[in-house]
């Protein structure tokens, strides 16, 4: 009883303090928000409006409504193929994924010359793709190092033009991408892997597990929320970061087997000037990308 | 509430996507008028020295290049020792993604006083932002060789940029391996069927590929297609082809399918042809000696004097042409040379300052500035008061004496999708995975599509 005064005082200070912090909380959240909407939504909006436009840069936009979706869903062959393709480099995830996580795990358990092979993982990454893509553009010739090497030591069947072959233009440029960027899937890794238990693992291997039950009962559980963010991450890199090495190593061909929408995008707003056209492309792919993130997000939730 | 928001926030973006379209970009009747009130305040030379200072900005894509950077910088300094209140900005640009960067500034409306351009389509495709030059440059238009050949708006007719070259497209064979190979190095081949006999020794006598192309960023057919195109095609084909109303399943251009695929079939090309480019892989396989033949450029780059400088003057042959149809052409001399376009200066619209941009175009036109081009890149100068005494090259002269018959290149102006088109076609074919009628269909049908 006598302290029933005491829980009325605190209970009309909460309420005051909410009733604050509801006036003060948002002023201040506003800053931010604006900057979002000025610098990130309304471009973003602006941009996408564009999509519903035939328009070439230099005429005032045409609004066409949904004509320039249609034709990309209809009627556009190469649209098609760059689909097509960005669904063979999709499938592709999985070692996206693994490869570095198998070489992170080597390096955290410390095999023989892991700090060497840790540097020498990420070196790749802090070159610029241009760089990397002209490199292996000399690597991959006919007459390059690469086919040398496979004459060198008894396999000059192999030895073919990599990039100016249909069948393996596409797994070529992949390759060289993967190449380029698993350095950070590496290191990120190697964080997650950094403040998992090592009690755990000591228990696995005291239970008697071997190295791949312990990858797949203790490891991947541990760290799952990084191989998640870090699958975003590639989805996104595949979706939106090929450019350059396309650009460099194929110039989307043969034919059309390097053409992904990305490619498109820039062949149709700086080669070919239709600005309208490729901000379709562009917000198809925008859309795309946004269910893959909000799938991964709600899954993400709902297991936590 | 949660379902609420979500409709609310779809609603928006619906209607901000909408209002945007809606929207005008600055367009270029908005900077006209921009235009229109700087031309009054804008400087003439009388006035020089009540003028305030202003700097003109020059994009090209070829200062960055050692044999053409003495020109613009010569020029430039020249013309602000003449007009001490402009200060010339030279800023060069990638070439591989110049078109990409005039095409933001043409987006942005605004940018550089002076672009540099190839004459054709990739000039003509952007002529709405260009300044018309005609009641700038007067009677001097005369003193230009087939300026309504490429540097023209395609609708009104006027003069939208000035030429500092000719550029065009030959054959050049390495005539060592000519000898090599047991042939005449002094007889290049006069018809097609000449040409696939002494291909045919070439790949038999010796290790050298027959041509060099470069298959990966479409050149390759272009330049050879263009090439095929001015020996197949009479003056009232390059006629309909100008006026677009040459079908691609026209027997005509299905022939330059056909030949290329026949050239790949035989095995003319280097190994890898897929993915090497024209610039600069196949040119530098020619200049190594690794091909006897290849097509060429007449002006400034991947040509006569560049290939000259490789391989010695005296082991370089060309020729314009073969005989591919005799029905068309029976003599190789009556061939039109494949050639027109080049590259020149023009003034876009969003200039505050279109009479001085103008002056620095016509400074870099004049016959001195030719010279000095001509001098370090040795190109072919497309003005008619040129002292000929000075163009000593026998190359040079030789090209300039073709000229006097010559057809636009069918590549310099054919819209640019229909390029990529058959870049892409032409890839397949080189690698044997479509037939020419195949790729005839898909020209069609990507034709009807657009």
């Amino acid at each position: 009883m006598t302290l029933k005064p005491w829980g009325q005082k605190l209970a009309r200070l909460t309420y005051q303090r909410r009733e604050v912090e509801s006036f003060w909380g948002p002023l201040f959240v506003l800053p931010a928000i604006l900057l979002l909407v000025v610098f990130r939504f309304y471009p973003l909006l602006r941009g996408m409006g564009y999509a519903l436009t035939d328009w070439d840069g230099m005429h005032p936009p045409e609004f066409v409504g949904l004509a320039n979706f249609e034709r990309l869903l209809f009627r556009d062959p190469l649209f098609h193929d760059a689909i097509v393709n960005l669904f063979k480099v999709l499938l592709t995830l999985p070692i996206w994924i693994l490869l570095p996580l198998i070489l992170a795990l080597l390096i955290h358990q410390r095999v023989p010359g892991w700090r060497f092979f840790r540097a020498a993982f990420f070196f790749p990454y802090v070159l610029s793709a241009v760089i990397v893509a002209a490199i292996f553009t000399m690597v991959l010739k006919v007459d390059g190092a690469l086919n040398s090497i496979l004459r060198l030591v008894g396999l000059g069947a192999l030895a073919v033009d990599w990039l100016g072959t249909l069948d393996t233009a596409l797994p070529t440029v992949i390759g060289v991408a993967l190449w380029d960027t698993f350095g950070v899937g590496v290191i990120i890794y190697l964080a997650a892997l950094a403040t998992m238990e090592q009690d755990l693992m000591d228990a696995a291997t005291v239970d008697g597990a071997n190295w791949f039950q312990s990858l797949w009962h203790v490891v991947i559980p541990s760290i799952r929320p990084t191989i998640e963010f870090y699958t975003v991450l590639t989805i996104k890199m595949m979706l939106a970061g090929l450019f350059a090495y396309i650009f460099m190593l194929t110039s989307g061909g043969p034919g059309t087997a390097t053409y992904l929408p990305e490619y498109l995008i820039w062949e149709n707003m700086g080669k070919l000037n239709r600005l309208g056209y490729a901000t379709a492309i562009s917000t198809l792919v925008f859309f795309v990308f946004m269910i893959v993130i909000v799938i991964q997000v709600r899954w993400q939730v709902r297991r936590v | 509430m949660r379902n609420k928001l979500l409709t609310l926030i779809g609603l928006l973006v619906v209607v901000s996507m909408l209002a945007t379209a809606c929207v005008p970009p600055p367009t270029p009747e908005v900077i006209e008028k921009v235009v229109e009130k700087e031309v009054v305040i804008t400087a003439t030379p009388e006035l020089e020295e009540e003028l305030e200072p202003i700097t003109l900005t020059i994009w090209d894509f070829k200062s960055g290049e050692e044999v053409f950077a003495p020109y613009t910088r010569i020029i430039a300094e020249r013309f602000m020792e003449k007009y001490p209140h402009v200060t010339v900005e030279v800023v060069p640009q990638p070439h591989d993604e110049y078109y990409n960067v005039v095409g933001a500034a043409i987006a942005a409306g605004e940018g550089p006083d002076v672009l540099l351009f190839h004459g054709g389509t990739r000039l003509t495709e952007r002529q709405d932002v260009l300044l018309p030059l005609d009641e700038y440059i007067g009677d001097e238009a005369d003193s230009f060789i087939n300026l309504h050949n490429g540097w023209t708006n395609t609708e009104t007719g006027e003069i939208i940029a000035l030429p500092i070259t000719i550029q065009g497209f030959v054959y050049y064979y390495n005539k060592q391996i000519y000898e090599e190979a047991g042939l005449d190095p002094e007889k290049p081949p006069i018809t097609w069927d000449e040409l696939v006999a002494n291909c045919e020794q070439i790949m038999a006598n010796t290790d050298k590929s027959c041509f060099t192309v470069g298959g990966k960023d479409g050149h390759g057919i272009r330049f050879y297609g263009s090439l095929y195109a001015a020996s197949i095609f009479t003056p009232e084909d390059h006629a309909r082809f100008r006026a677009i109303e040459m079908p691609y399943d026209d027997p005509k251009m299905a022939k330059q399918l056909e030949l290329w695929y026949e050239a790949s079939q035989r095995g003319w090309w280097q190994e890898g042809a897929a993915s090497e480019t024209t610039y600069m892989d196949s040119h530098d396989n020619f200049s190594a000696g690794r091909a006897a033949h290849t097509q060429g450029l007449i002006s400034d780059v991947a040509h006569w004097k560049m290939f000259s400088d490789y391989l010695g003057a005296n082991n370089v042959g060309m020729f314009k042409n073969v005989v591919i149809d005799p029905e068309v052409y029976d003599n190789v001399e009556d061939i039109p040379i494949a050639a027109g376009g080049g590259i020149g200066w023009s003034v876009p619209e969003w200039t505050p300052n279109p009479d001085m941009a103008v002056e620095l175009v016509k400074e870099l036109t004049s016959p001195d500035g030719q010279l000095l081009l001509f001098n370090s890149a040795a190109t072919i100068i497309p003005r008619n008061d040129i002292d000929p005494d000075l163009i000593t090259s026998p190359q040079a002269k030789q090209v300039n004496e073709w000229l006097k018959n010559a057809e636009m290149p069918i590549f310099y102006i054919t819209p640019t999708d229909l390029n990529s088109e058959w870049q892409r076609q032409s890839s397949l074919l080189l690698l044997g995975e479509i037939t020419p009628e195949e790729a005839t269909q898909a020209m069609v049908e990507f034709y009807d599509a657009r």
